[in-house]
C-alpha cells in the first residue's frame, strides 16, 4: 500500500528572472514499511522535497498524498494536524526541547495529539525502553550523548504511529555506531510499524538499511528506484542502476556517479569524485587528511 | 544491564493505550515548558520579577498615596461632628475657601426647624514660630464639635494657653508634648499631639475656641457653623431650610462638604498621578516586554520545533503568554511585599507621606500586573505566530 505519494511536484522560489526551481515535478511513491533514501548534492533540493512532503511548505504546484489525503491542498489552519498526525520528524540537530526530558520530549507530541496523563507517560515510557533508553527516560537532553538524543528524536517521531517518517540527515552528527544503529531504527520503524520513512542523507553508511535509494540532482529524481541491494559492488563500492561506477566522495561518504561527477580533483595521481563544490573546497584545502 | 524489554527496537503500535485522537489536542506539558524555560534562567527570571514588582511597588506606592490623600483630606472634615455646614455664602470648600461669619450665625441656624445644635468653628493658616523654625499650620478653635479626635500623645482637650498639634508637624519641627509654640504674639503650651491630622502639605492644629476668639479672626467673627440636625431629620431637608431662611450663607450637608473640599485637593493631583500611574505600567511593560522577547528570540527555535511536531500557533503563544502570567503574578507577589515593608519604613520615618493601602487596590495591581504582562507579551507572540516550521531543518 503506498503511504506517501507525491505527483508532480514543484517548488519555485523567487519571481521573474529571479526565480529558482527547487523541485521541478518529482513523482515519489513510498510503501508503508518501505524505507526510501533520498541522496544528492548540496542545494540539489533534498530538503526542499522534505519539506513539501512534510507539509512544512506548500509547493508551487503538484500533489502530495499521504494515507490518501491531500496535505498540499489543505488550508494553512489545519497543516499542524496535518503534521501532527501523518508525519513523524527526525533532524539532523535532534531538535529536542531543551528543558524537557527525555520522556516529557516524547510526551509533548501525545498530548498534542489529545494522548494525556498515565497513557501518555505509559507510551512515552515504552517507547524510549524499546530504543534502549529506560534508564535514561527522565535525564535531560543536555545530559544524553548525540545517539541517545536521535533515539528519543525518533521514539518522538513515532509516538503518535504516523503513516510517514521524514528523517533530514538523521545520522550527520553521530559516530559510525550511532549512526548505523539510527539507521537501523528507522528500518525498524518502517517494518515494524508500517511506517513509509523517507530519509534525506549524504552518509553513504545508511544505504544498506534502505530498501531504495534515489539520487536528486537539479530539483529532479535523476536516479530512482535503484534498490541498493541489488547494486554491484565495483571496487567495493556500490555501482548505480546503469552500471555506471560509483565513488565515494572522500569528503562526505556521498556516492557518486563517475562519469557524471562535476566536481574532481587529482591529487598524489589519483582523482576524486565529490557531489558538491563546497566538498571539493573542502578537499582541496588538506588532501592528505582525506586520502585514505 | 538492560531491564526486560529494555532495548527490543521499533515494535507494532502498542495495543495498551488509545489511539491518538489528533485535532482535539491538549497540552498539558505546555505548561511545563513556559514554566521550565522561564524557571531555567534564574537571572533572567528575577530580573523580569522584579521589573513588574517594582512597577507594582510604584503603582501601589501612587495609588496608597492617592487614597492618602484622599483619605486625610476628608478625615478631618469626617470627624467634624456635625451633619450640616453653614459657610460665608458662595464658599465651597475648607482648604482654598475663605470663610468669615457674624458668630450670631450660630444662633441664627440654631433656630431653623430640625437643628438640634449649632457651634460654631474658628479655623485659620497662621505662621507659628518654634522648635526648629517658623512654619505655616492650620489652627482650628473648637469648643464642641471640630477638635481632634485621636491622640498619639498628651490630651485633646487644648484648655487655656494649651494646643494640640498634628503629630507629623510635631515630628517635623523637633516639637513635642511641653514644648511652647508662638502664634499671633500668643504663647501656647502642646499639649498633646493628634493623629489624621495631616492633610498633604498642611497640618492642624487644636485651641479652645475662647483662645482663638479675637486671635484667629476679628472678635465675633467664626469660620464656619457647624449644626447637628434632630432625631430623624433628613440633613439635606435641614441644609435647604438653613439655606432658605439664614440670609448670607451657603449650607452644604457633611458629604458635600467633603467631597468639594477633597475634590479640590485630589483634583489638583488627578493628571499628575495619572502621568505616574501610566509611566509605573509603561515601565513595567518595557521591563517584561524586554525580557520576555529576549527569551522568546532565544527560544525561537524551540517554537518552530513544536510548530513543526504539530502544535498550533494558539499552543505554542499559550507558552508566552503563560511565561508572562507567571511572571506577572511572581512580580505582584514580590510588588505587593516590597509595598508592605515601603509602607512600615514610610510610617516610620517619612509621616507627613499619607499611604493608605486599600485592600481592594490589590486587586486592581493584580489586574494591572497580568495587564502589562499580557501586553508585554504582544511583540514576542507576534514573533512566536510568524515562526517558520521549517526553520527546524535549517542549520
Amino acid at each position: 500500500m503506498q503511504s506517501l505519494v507525491a505527483e508532480q511536484l514543484t517548488k519555485d522560489f523567487g519571481e521573474g528572472q529571479a526565480r529558482v526551481r527547487a523541485v521541478a515535478g518529482v513523482d515519489l511513491q513510498v510503501s508503508s514499511g518501505e524505507v526510501v533514501l533520498i541522496m544528492g548534492p548540496s542545494g540539489s533540493g533534498k530538503t526542499t522535497l522534505l519539506f513539501l512532503l512534510g507539509a512544512l511548505l506548500r509547493p508551487t504546484s503538484g500533489r502530495v498524498r499521504v494515507d490518501g489525503e491531500d496535505v498540499a491542498a489543505a488550508p494553512s489552519r489545519r497543516l499542524p494536524a496535518i503534521r501532527l498526525r501523518h508525519f513523524g520528524f527526525v533532524f539532523q540537530d535532534f531538535n529536542l526541547l531543551a528543558n524537557l526530558t527525555a520522556r516529557e520530549n516524547v510526551e509533548v507530541v501525545l498530548n498534542l495529539a489529545g494522548v494525556r496523563g498515565v497513557d501518555a507517560r505509559r507510551r512515552s515510557g515504552r517507547l524510549l525502553k524499546g530504543l534502549g533508553l529506560g534508564k535514561r527516560a527522565d535525564h535531560l537532553p543536555e545530559k544524553l550523548s548525540g545517539g541517545e538524543k536521535q533515539r528519543v528524536a525518533i521514539a518522538r517521531a513515532l509516538a503518535n504511529h504516523p503513516p510517514a517518517i521524514l528523517a533530514d540527515e538523521p545520522t550527520a552528527n553521530l559516530d559510525r555506531e550511532n549512526g548505523r544503529q539510527v539507521a537501523r531504527l528507522l528500518r525498524d520503524a518502517a517494518h515494524g510499524q508500517g511506517a513509509a520513512v523517507v530519509m534525506v542523507s549524504h552518509d553513504a553508511r545508511v544505504v544498506e538499511f534502505a530498501d531504495r535509494v534515489l539520487r536528486m540532482e537539479d530539483g529532479r529524481i535523476t536516479d530512482a528506484g535503484a534498490s541498493p541491494r541489488g547494486m554491484e559492488p565495483a571496487r567495493g563500492l556500490p555501482s548505480s542502476p546503469g552500471g555506471e561506477r560509483m565513488m565515494k566522495d572522500p569528503v562526505c561518504g556521498m556516492m557518486v556517479d563517475e562519469k557524471s561527477a562535476k566536481h574532481t580533483s587529482s591529487h598524489g595521481g589519483r582523482t576524486f569524485y565529490f557531489c558538491s563544490p563546497g566538498c571539493k573546497r573542502t578537499f582541496d584545502q588538506d588532501p592528505p587528511r582525506y586520502r585514505h | 544491564m538492560p531491564s526486560p524489554g529494555e532495548g527490543r527496537g521499533v515494535d507494532s503500535p502498542d495495543p495498551s493505550v488509545p489511539p491518538v485522537q489528533a485535532g482535539r489536542g491538549g497540552g498539558e506539558l505546555m505548561v511545563s515548558v513556559a514554566r521550565r524555560n522561564l524557571f531555567h534562567e534564574r537571572a533572567r527570571l528575577t530580573l523580569s520579577v522584579l521589573g513588574v514588582g517594582f512597577s507594582i511597588l510604584l503603582i501601589a506606592v501612587l495609588s496608597a498615596t492617592y487614597a492618602g490623600f484622599e483619605r486625610t483630606a476628608g478625615i478631618y472634615i469626617d470627624h467634624l461632628g456635625g451633619d450640616v455646614v453653614i459657610m460665608q455664602e458662595g464658599a465651597q470648600e475648607l482648604f482654598h475657601s475663605f470663610s468669615v461669619l457674624p458668630a450670631n450665625v450660630s444662633a441664627q441656624v440654631q433656630q431653623v426647624n430640625g437643628v438640634a445644635s449649632a457651634d460654631g468653628v474658628l479655623t485659620r493658616r497662621v505662621e507659628v514660630h518654634g522648635g526648629d523654625g517658623d512654619f505655616v499650620i492650620a489652627v482650628v478653635g473648637f469648643e464642641s464639635a471640630g477638635g481632634p479626635w485621636r491622640v498619639a500623645q498628651g490630651t485633646a482637650r487644648p484648655g487655656a494657653s494649651g494646643i494640640v498639634l498634628d503629630r507629623v508637624a510635631a515630628a517635623r519641627e523637633g516639637l513635642g508634648v511641653g514644648d511652647d509654640l508662638h502664634l499671633l504674639g500668643r504663647t501656647f503650651r502642646v499639649v498633646g499631639l493628634s493623629e489624621e491630622t495631616n492633610v498633604f502639605t498642611l497640618q492642624y492644629a487644636f485651641v479652645d475656641r475662647a483662645e482663638a476668639e479675637g486671635l484667629l479672626l476679628p472678635p465675633d467673627t467664626v469660620s464656619f457653623v457647624l449644626a447637628r440636625v434632630a432625631a430623624g431629620e433628613d440633613p439635606a431637608a435641614v441644609r435647604d431650610r438653613i439655606n432658605a431662611e439664614v440670609a448670607g450663607v451657603t449650607a452644604m450637608t457633611l458629604a458635600e462638604f467633603r467631597e468639594n473640599s477633597t475634590r479640590v485637593i485630589l483634583d489638583a493631583f488627578d493628571p499628575i498621578l495619572a502621568v505616574l500611574y501610566a509611566t509605573g505600567f509603561l515601565v513595567g511593560i518595557m521591563v517584561v516586554g524586554q525580557i520576555l522577547y529576549a527569551a522568546t528570540l532565544e527560544k525561537m527555535r524551540e517554537y518552530a520545533i513544536l510548530r513543526a511536531l504539530g502544535a498550533s500557533g494558539r499552543r505554542v503563544a499559550g507558552i508566552v503568554v503563560q511565561q508572562a502570567l507567571l511572571a506577572s503574578v511572581l512580580g505582584f507577589a514580590v510588588g505587593v511585599g516590597l509595598s508592605a515593608a515601603l509602607g512600615a519604613v514610610v510610617y516610620e520615618f517619612v509621616p507627613a507621606m499619607p499611604l493608605s493601602f486599600q485592600p481592594v487596590s490589590f486587586l486592581w495591581l493584580l489586574l494591572a500586573a497580568v495587564g502589562m504582562s499580557l501586553i508585554a507579551s504582544l511583540a514576542p507572540l507576534r514573533r512566536v505566530l510568524r515562526v517558520d516550521p521549517a526553520t527546524v531543518f535549517r542549520r
